[in-house]
């Protein structure tokens, strides 16, 4: 029994990771039309950073968090002005954008494991202590807390930054009607630009809460950023709940099928799970928009 | 006319759609105070006209546009609303999903958060006072607003940033007659704080009641201009939207209005 | 121009490229001969891998779907290949290449069948999750040799038959092959359809081919070329481990693609001898994915035609641009052509045309285009095209409300009306972009309602866009002959392979093709590139399109918008042309004077309903209709009657 409680809630703080993920790909989608493949590695950017901070250098945890987020965010805004906006310059031209993507993330990939590779697998330390949680016969790591707290901190505040604050109404605005957004005088090049460092933001806590839960496996980031993807399409394109409830799905049945199946194949039981997702309800459990139409 | 005081000038310009060329050679000058109307049959390049004044181009485009003699034929349509030019696009175009309150608000995003939080407020106000039943929609997302409220959404989201040229595509194309006549009132109040205005407007008697001068649209340049007072004005545009003529000869000699500027 | 002269054209080389590619064939045999079985080896690698950026060329340059994944494939055969090769040692090249083609066709299939329904870049993203998780899979299962992979240097009985500079030369043919089918893909039927797919998906629909369908023969085309290089790969290399399968290998062939030049024919070859020859012959340790991903990003950034566009020297370009704006002149060149109009056309050894076209050659040769009936016999009056009580509404607003409509063949009926008085919708609901919600569309006897739009194409419906829709790339005289094709179907394989019966069939088409362009002046702009005509050109070519689809009805949508008044005269004189041929054609138009001239029944939209629908007889006596119903029309759209001075 508790096994199966562990699981679960080790199921949930995956998938968040993953509903944090996909989160990111709605906001950067909605805000400038491109898919960032290489989100995932992103992501083990901020894991990264927070191992090398924490094991290496031994900063302390809160200099560590500030600067995994600035990292990934920085990179972010970087990749949005030197790359993104390259390929919206070039226009629709084919599968340029998607593939750039796919290339930085095998450079970032790449660098991850040279970095990684001369280091010894050390434990990275959690922010909140090694000793377990204890909720009545069931003790929980207290990383898997933290994650889920922060995902759900994440989530609110990118909910209610799109409802309640002004930049966040114009690039809701931008989403629904990108002429008219124009003619209004918003502009194209600040909500990507935002939306790209939101996501970067939303990277580095991710990387730096997962660290302690994935120590220093950096192969992840492609792995993860699929993952990512199913949540996103279980969940469904642009909705922020939609993100939280697939990412969350694929963790649970992730972690189940490791636990109770076989590990080694999880990846083939998570493309089994899409095909199925995208040939019954191809646009997600939350959302009506198909992605053809956004 | 006012010569020294057009806020838009518009000289030998073309715009197309890709490939395909819309917009032939026009040129026209508004000024301050004025309200201009553009008429014409469908497919003559009206939308367009307007569209790639205002920066939205989806093809190439030749010729200047001087607003308050600044160039700003090159600029992107976020540029040119900084700039002081704002379009209300065809088909009372909204922010769906947001509530009215945002939609207004959002139209202010060119002023700059500071010069905002204080300009807002009294943006609003005028806008409340030229569509008053808006005050009522607040936080009705925009969305489920009939046709007619939907445009003094639009129209009023347009004037926040405060411009001082207003260009509006057919605003009360589809709107029962009794906003028809809320819109063009608010258009005569704008035009008496000394905006100018270039509105397209299909029904020909309103936009003559409503404007100054009027400019007549064929196939891509205009063919006629004239004073929306004169007595035969509504005379001469009759015969040149039923004349339908040779189909194939270019049309008549290309008028503009003689402006102080041109010999 | 003649039927042989068009052939020439397209296939002549410069004389000075013919021999270059000779020798570099020629010294792409001969110089491995010299070199080390291990050095063979190596290249034998990098010719596998060009095999699989064919596959890639194919469906993703040549038909434009994103699977950037589809290397995935490449993977998967190898395995299918080399675990079943452990129990039977003796199998031969030819034999794995089935199984590889086999095997990853069948992949592709698999999924491809979910995925292409929702967006293209769905099935991108599943690809690479594939390829992902098959190094994975094979990594942990017993099967696949788990991480050592499957080594057949130690399988008992294996030994190949080929090796060295002999297994060389076979793969190097195998590669040339694939090349040659590329090169013969690009200018087959099939490959003119991936055209039209990567082009525009309604200009797929309208010309009758089903876009899935053609998706899916993209894909698994592409994933049978991966399969192939699998063959190669483990009969040369002799054992097939995760590592050779990695998601690093489907960047590289990405890479390749991208930098070898995308959508050509050497592009696949020159792209894999540059990547996969860095990666083989180039240590770079730990740093490769830096190297390649880095590369791959800068090229898709900066030159995404491939390397040729870093070599442009600028007098070369300079030169080639000066010569393609000499072809397309614009305008001047239209008004000549239509003046041509009235010259026969000689097709050499052509099969004779059908009965009705014989007395339109006539006709035309007095310089008589749609000068009315054809004499002589024209085909059976036709089926009517009818609308009956349509109506359709979005959201809340009513676009059509009880709309009838009737066009009879050979008929051309105008359908005018402002903007939203529902007459694009009206277009719309019968080609099939939308579903009515109430009320009926025939084609005969025949519902046209709830059909898709593809399949009432193949009806005979045609169509013209308010932009012309045609595949920029392609020449003028392959945008026609795809339509041609659709009528005449002369056998893909047949064709592509240039053998049999279908050669005959495609010398039939390309004659109908450059008719087709003749009947609407362009028949000496044939082979320029569709792309780079001017805008009234291009219209005239989806025009002579449409014509070769020899369609019942024709429904254009606003073809006279931004044309010239010596392109208008052309297009009235092709309009007239087609309800010669028995075509019906349902003209939307707001230039109501050319609607007048070539309609012989008119319907008035506005806001939704038909206020009229009748003869403009008296309107062409009269040219001032302030009192016809042309008039009333006119009237209501500018409100005339509520105003008047003041």
């Amino acid at each position: 029994m508790s096994l199966a409680i562990t699981t679960l809630i080790a199921g949930i703080a995956v998938g968040s990771v993953y509903a944090l993920i996909a989160t990111c790909y709605s906001i950067v989608f909605l805000g400038t039309r491109v898919f960032n493949l290489a989100q995932g590695d992103i992501v083990v950017m901020g894991l990264v950073v927070s191992y090398f901070l924490l094991d290496v250098y031994h900063l302390p945890q809160i200099v560590t968090l500030v600067c995994a987020v600035a990292a990934t965010t920085l990179f972010s805004v970087l990749e949005e002005r030197l790359i993104i906006r390259r390929f919206l310059k070039l226009g629709s031209a084919g599968f340029g954008w998607f593939i750039g993507t796919l290339g930085l993330a095998l450079v970032l990939e790449t660098i991850w494991a040279i970095l990684m590779k001369s280091q010894n697998p050390v434990p990275i330390p959690s922010p909140l202590g090694s000793k377990p949680l204890h909720l009545g016969s069931v003790s929980i790591e207290p990383d898997f807390v933290l994650c889920i707290a922060v995902t759900l901190v994440l989530v609110v505040a990118v909910a209610l930054f799109y409802s309640r604050t002004y930049i966040g109404t114009s690039m809701r605005a931008t989403a629904e009607d990108r002429d008219l957004a124009g003619l209004r005088g918003i502009k194209p090049g600040q909500v990507s630009m935002i939306a790209f460092a939101m996501a970067g933001v939303i990277s580095g806590l991710a990387g730096y809460v997962l660290a302690p839960i994935a120590q220093s496996d950096v192969s992840i980031g492609l792995t993860y950023g699929l993952f990512g993807f199913i949540g996103l399409a279980i969940g469904g394109f642009g909705s922020l709940p939609g993100a939280l409830i697939g990412g969350w799905l694929v963790g649970i049945g992730q972690q189940v099928f490791d636990v109770y199946i076989n590990p080694n194949y999880d990846l083939l039981a998570g493309l089994i799970l899409l095909l199925v997702v995208l040939s019954v309800r191809p646009t997600g459990l939350l959302s009506s928009r198909s992605i053809r139409t956004v | 006319m006012n010569a020294g005081t057009e806020l838009l000038s518009v000289r030998a310009f073309t715009a197309g759609y890709g490939a395909m060329p819309v917009v032939l050679g026009i040129s026209l000058d508004v000024s301050a105070g004025e309200v201009v109307a553009v008429l014409g049959r469908n497919g003559a390049g009206k939308t367009t006209s307007l569209s790639a004044i205002a920066g939205l181009r989806s093809g190439k485009s030749t010729g200047d546009v001087l607003l308050n003699g600044k160039n700003v034929s090159s600029l992107s349509s976020a540029e040119i609303v900084r700039q002081g030019l704002a379009l209300v696009p065809e088909g009372h175009r909204v922010f769906a999903s947001l509530t009215v309150r945002q939609n207004l608000e959002l139209g202010a995003a060119p002023l700059g958060r500071r010069q905002r939080r204080s300009a807002v407020g009294p943006a609003l106000d005028r806008v409340y006072q030229l569509f008053p039943v808006l005050k009522d929609f607040g936080k009705r997302p925009a969305g489920l607003l009939s046709g007619g409220q939907q445009q003094m959404v639009a129209i009023g989201q347009a004037l926040m940033a405060g411009p001082r040229v207003l260009m509006l595509d057919e605003p009360t194309s589809g709107i029962a007659p009794g906003l028809c006549d809320e819109i063009y009132a608010a258009v005569l109040r704008l035009k008496s704080e000394q905006l100018a205005v270039l509105v397209v407007e299909q029904n020909v008697a309103r936009a003559l009641r409503n404007s100054d001068r009027y400019l007549v649209m064929e196939r891509g340049r205009f063919v006629l201009a004239g004073g929306s007072h004169d007595a035969d004005a509504f005379g001469r545009i009759e015969s040149v939207i039923l004349d339908v003529g040779n189909s194939s000869s270019p049309p008549g000699a290309v008028i503009t209005e003689p402006s102080a500027a041109e010999s | 121009m003649s039927v042989m002269a068009i052939r020439v054209r397209q296939k002549v080389l410069a004389p000075r490229a013919r021999w270059m590619i000779i020798a570099a064939v020629v010294l792409l045999y001969l110089v491995p001969a010299l070199w080390s079985t291990y050095r063979l080896t190596q290249i034998d690698e990098i010719v596998s891998f060009c095999l699989v950026v064919i596959g890639l060329n194919i469906t993703m340059a040549v038909a434009g779907q994103d699977v950037i994944g589809l290397a995935a494939a490449f993977s998967f055969a190898g395995f299918c290949i080399a675990v079943p090769l452990q129990s039977a040692p003796h199998m031969t090249l030819a034999g794995m290449c089935v199984i590889g083609v086999v095997s990853a066709g069948l992949l592709g299939a698999l999924l491809a069948l979910p995925t292409l329904r929702v967006a293209g870049f769905y099935l991108g993203l599943t690809t690479i999750f594939l390829a992902e998780l098959i190094p994975q899979v094979a990594q942990y299962w017993s099967v696949t040799g788990g991480q050592v992979g499957i080594n057949l240097f130690v399988v008992a009985g294996f030994s190949p038959l080929l090796s060295g500079w002999t297994l060389y030369a076979v793969l190097l043919t195998g590669a040339l092959l694939a090349t040659f089918f590329l090169w013969l893909l690009i200018s087959s039927p099939l490959g003119r359809r991936f055209a039209a797919l990567r082009s525009s998906e309604e200009l797929t629909q309208s010309l009758g081919i089903t876009p899935y369908v053609t998706k899916i023969v993209s894909v698994v085309l592409g994933a049978a070329f991966c399969g192939v290089g699998a063959a190669m790969y483990v009969y040369s290399q002799q054992f097939f481990a995760p590592g050779s399968a990695s998601v690093t290998t489907v960047i590289l062939a990405l890479a390749a693609l991208v930098i070898g030049g995308a959508g050509t024919v050497w592009g696949p070859l020159i792209g894999s001898a540059i990547v996969f020859g860095l990666n083989s012959f180039i240590s770079f340790s730990d740093y490769g994915g830096i190297v390649f991903g880095l590369l791959l990003l800068l090229f898709v950034m900066f030159a995404p035609g491939g390397a040729k566009d870093l070599v442009k020297i600028r007098g070369v370009a300079q030169r080639m641009g000066a010569a393609t704006r000499r072809r397309a002149q614009p305008g001047a060149a239209t008004v000549a052509d239509s003046g041509r109009l009235g010259a026969q056309f000689r097709t050499g050894g052509a099969p004779p045309a059908r009965p009705p076209e014989a007395g339109a050659v006539a006709a035309r040769e007095n310089g008589a285009v749609g000068a009315g009936p054809v004499p002589g016999g024209g085909p059976e009056p036709g089926p009517d095209l009818r609308v009956i009580a349509a109506r359709k509404a979005f959201g809340g607003v009513v676009a059509v409300a009880d709309a009838d409509l009737t066009v009879s063949s050979g008929e051309v009926h105008g359908l005018i009306g402002s903007n939203g008085s529902g007459k694009t919708t009206l277009l719309n609901l019968i080609t099939g972009y939308y579903t009515l919600d109430a009320g009926q569309i025939l084609l005969g006897a025949t519902p046209l309602s709830g059909k898709s739009p593809h399949a009432i194409a193949r009806r005979g419906v045609a169509r013209s866009f308010q932009t012309p829709k045609i595949i920029a790339n392609s020449t003028a005289l392959d945008n026609v002959l795809i339509a041609v094709e659709q009528k005449h179907r002369a056998g893909d394989i047949g064709s592509l392979l240039r053998v049999g019966a279908a050669r005959a069939a495609s010398q039939a088409n390309l004659a109908r093709a450059a008719e087709a362009l003749a009947r609407v002046g362009l028949e000496n702009r044939a082979l320029d590139r569709a792309g780079d005509l001017s805008h009234g050109n291009q219209r005239l070519v989806e025009i002579a399109r449409c014509i070769a689809f020899e369609p019942t009805f024709m429904l254009m949508d606003e073809p006279g918008a931004g044309l010239s008044p010596a392109e208008l005269d052309v297009l009235k004189l092709a309009i007239r042309g087609l309800a010669s041929y028995g075509i019906g054609v349902l003209l939307v138009e707001h230039n109501i004077p050319m609607v007048l001239e070539v309609a012989s029944r008119i319907t008035a939209m506005h806001e939704g309903t038909v206020l009229f629908d009748g003869p403009p007889d008296e309107l062409r006596r009269n040219p001032r209709i302030a009192d016809a119903f042309l008039g009333e029309t006119l009237r209501a759209e500018f409100a005339l009657d509520e105003g008047g001075p003041k």
